[in-house]
């Protein structure tokens, strides 16, 4: 009996745990959420309490801000240079990685160590030489420049990742398709590449987000250009003290094609990838 | 089918000489075993058939061309690891068919021959599933089939079976006896179990240290060992081994160990004499020592012992006893009636006529 009590106040204890660590997470993006769809009155309320839900849910600052053309360009911007930077990143780092998880030549780890210390550096401090480079070579105010920027900081993780994914393969796969006729290249891509994909999906995920959030080689390399990326927009916008409720919403805009990228990449991620090839 | 010649092949790996200078043919569709204790440098013997590690030195052929520098999908060859090595993205079918698409066959082929494949391993219901959804046993008949579809004329078997457990391993080699028979493919076979060796094979090659030890039938192994690490490594329980001199007296021959002397059958005398008076070591398997009374062997005289039971190993319908003599310990293989118990004296009778006898320095096989 008290036994049975014991065990129901465990879980008791425990599905609360879970609820007060799910309102964690929850709370902030609530908040964000709510503010984003409040109207004005809702905000400055003149010293009452904010309520917990808006007197009128309405779509005005998304309305206001889909019609600010510097706005919608940026946004594009934006996606453009993250999916560039993916790319690049990803083409750069996975034949890199490969390489580097294949042929154990000497130095291999010191190599290695060496990439991922360049990201030892503040990016305050390297965007100074980048921005001299680039501009010698006609890439600032193009979003192929911050692009390239971004896969700059993002391919020593891409690297690092695709290692560890590779490493994981085991040659034997390879070996097995050497013999039954494939080339090294057919084999990279018919055997290595669907293998590697989950982990190669988590790197795409980690340079979106990168490239999607950076702000000072954007700002810098923009900054004579017509094009801007959205954190630098709002760091414009930010700088007039707007109303909490247009902020909210540029901060939902801002997290939808993180959360839809991610959940379109995910699909690849599914554990197990390896499961079943040996033994 | 065809041939596999090695002639002087050697594989050194840094300073490391893995494989030293190893002659050895393989025959038309012979089923031939490569067996050694790991590290022996069978597999990488294997590997070097494959193409998959470079000869250092010496030459490969296979059939009649020089196959030194032939690439591995130019090698008539095919391979399956002890891993199983499964793509694990593609599907059984897609799997098995992965060679022929490579090789451009046409698409109503493909479909034939992965169908029949399938059948030949009892496959069929599976082409679906991915290798996670496989069961052991299914992912090395896939593996099978992946290497046999391409029709082979060597198939290399690294272990394959050491992956399953003990019931399924003795399954899969009644099975690839039976492969082997219908298809007359050349197969090369690599395992480190002794048994899996004796039961599957028509030659065994037994590798020491990158050389070869000995190459024969498996009766010829069993039977005459040319020095004492086969005779140790082949057979289960493993051979007994004793230090003894060759004496003779009064005309009879014997050999003297610690605890006993044993007499020596006149043929195997004539073999050792050059050894009297010398210490050399005697090797009879368990199976050929007898308990009294047993109407396998006759006893006559100088061929027993007298012993004490230490340990009694039941195997259902035969026990394997050890015991021993002033020190001087062996085992022996019962029939399960003998009902043996430690502390229990027992007079066990050789059969000398199936005794070996090895140089003591060298290790080589003297007699008979």
């Amino acid at each position: 009996m008290t036994l049975r009590i014991r065990v129901r106040a465990g879980r008791i204890l425990w599905f609360s745990g879970l609820v007060v660590m799910v309102l964690i997470v929850i709370a902030p993006v609530f908040v964000m959420f709510k503010y984003a769809i409040s109207d004005r009155a809702s905000v400055v309320t003149g010293g009452m309490p904010i309520p917990l839900w808006p007197f009128h849910p309405t779509l005005e600052q998304f309305r206001g801000l889909a019609g600010t053309e510097q706005f919608l360009a940026a946004a594009v911007t934006s996606l453009q240079a993250a999916l560039l930077s993916v790319t690049l990143s990803l083409a750069i780092g996975t034949p890199a990685a490969y390489a580097l998880s294949r042929y154990r030549f000497p130095g291999v780890m010191v190599l290695a160590t060496a990439l991922i210390s360049i990201r030892l550096f503040p990016d305050v401090v390297a965007v100074v030489p980048v921005v001299e480079i680039f501009t010698r070579l006609a890439l600032v105010n193009r979003v192929l420049g911050v692009a390239l920027a971004h896969s700059l900081l993002a391919a020593p993780y891409v690297i690092f990742i695709a290692m560890g994914v590779f490493d994981t393969i085991p040659i034997e796969l390879e070996e097995q398709a050497r013999i039954l006729g494939a080339g090294p290249v057919r084999s990279f891509v018919r055997i290595v590449l669907p293998v590697a994909l989950p982990g190669l999906a988590a790197a795409a995920i980690y340079v979106f987000l990168l490239s999607w959030d950076e702000f000072i080689f954007s700002y810098f390399l923009l900054a004579f250009g017509e094009q801007s990326t959205l954190p630098v927009i709002l760091q414009k916008i930010l700088s007039w003290t707007p109303q909490h409720n247009l902020l909210a919403a540029i901060s939902v805009v801002l997290s939808v094609p993180v959360v839809a990228f991610t959940f379109l990449v995910q699909r690849y991620m599914q554990t197990g990838a390896m499961a079943g090839a040996v033994k | 089918m065809t041939t596999v010649r090695l002639e002087k092949v050697s594989k050194t790996i840094g300073a490391t000489p893995v494989v030293r200078e190893l002659d050895l043919v393989v025959g038309d569709g012979e089923f031939v075993t490569l067996v050694g204790p790991s590290g022996c440098g069978k597999t990488t013997t294997l590997r070097m058939i494959a193409g998959l590690e470079e000869v250092t030195s010496g030459r490969l052929y296979i059939g009649d061309r020089l196959a030194n520098d032939v690439p591995s999908k130019d090698r008539g060859i095919a391979m399956v690891f002890q891993s199983y090595a499964l793509f694990p993205h593609m599907t059984t079918a897609q799997n098995i068919a992965f060679g022929l698409k490579i090789r451009k066959v046409p698409g109503d082929v493909v479909a034939r021959k992965v169908s029949w494949v399938l059948s030949l391993l009892n496959l069929k219901g599976l082409e679906n599933r991915r290798p996670r959804d496989l069961s052991g046993g299914q992912r090395q008949r896939v593996a099978l089939a992946r290497a046999m579809v391409v029709d082979p004329e060597v198939l290399l078997l690294d272990e394959p079976l050491s992956n399953l457990d003990a019931k399924l391993r003795i399954k899969m080699r009644a099975e690839l006896k039976r492969i082997h028979r219908q298809l007359k493919t050349t197969i090369l076979y690599v395992t480190h179990d002794q048994v899996e060796a004796m039961s599957l094979s028509e030659r065994i090659a037994v590798m020491r240290e990158g050389r070869l030890a000995q190459v024969g039938t498996p009766l010829d192994i069993y039977r005459k060992p040319t020095d004492l690490f086969v005779a140790g490594f082949v057979g289960s329980p493993t051979m007994n081994f004793f230090d003894g001199t060759i004496e003779q007296k009064e005309g009879k021959a014997t050999i003297a160990t610690r605890a006993f002397e044993l007499a020596l059958p006149e043929p195997v005398w004539q073999r050792c004499k050059t050894h009297k008076g010398k210490t050399v070591i005697l090797g009879i398997r368990p199976e050929h020592i007898y308990r009294r009374g047993s109407s396998r062997i006759k006893e006559v005289s100088g061929n027993t012992v007298k012993a004490v039971v230490t340990v009694v190993e039941p195997l259902g319908d035969r026990v394997i006893v050890e015991v021993e003599r002033s020190d001087v310990r062996f085992t022996l293989v019962l029939p399960e009636e003998a009902r043996m118990v430690p502390e229990m004296a027992v007079t066990a009778v050789f059969d000398m006529e199936h005794c070996h006898l090895f140089d003591r320095a060298s290790g080589k096989r003297i007699a008979p």
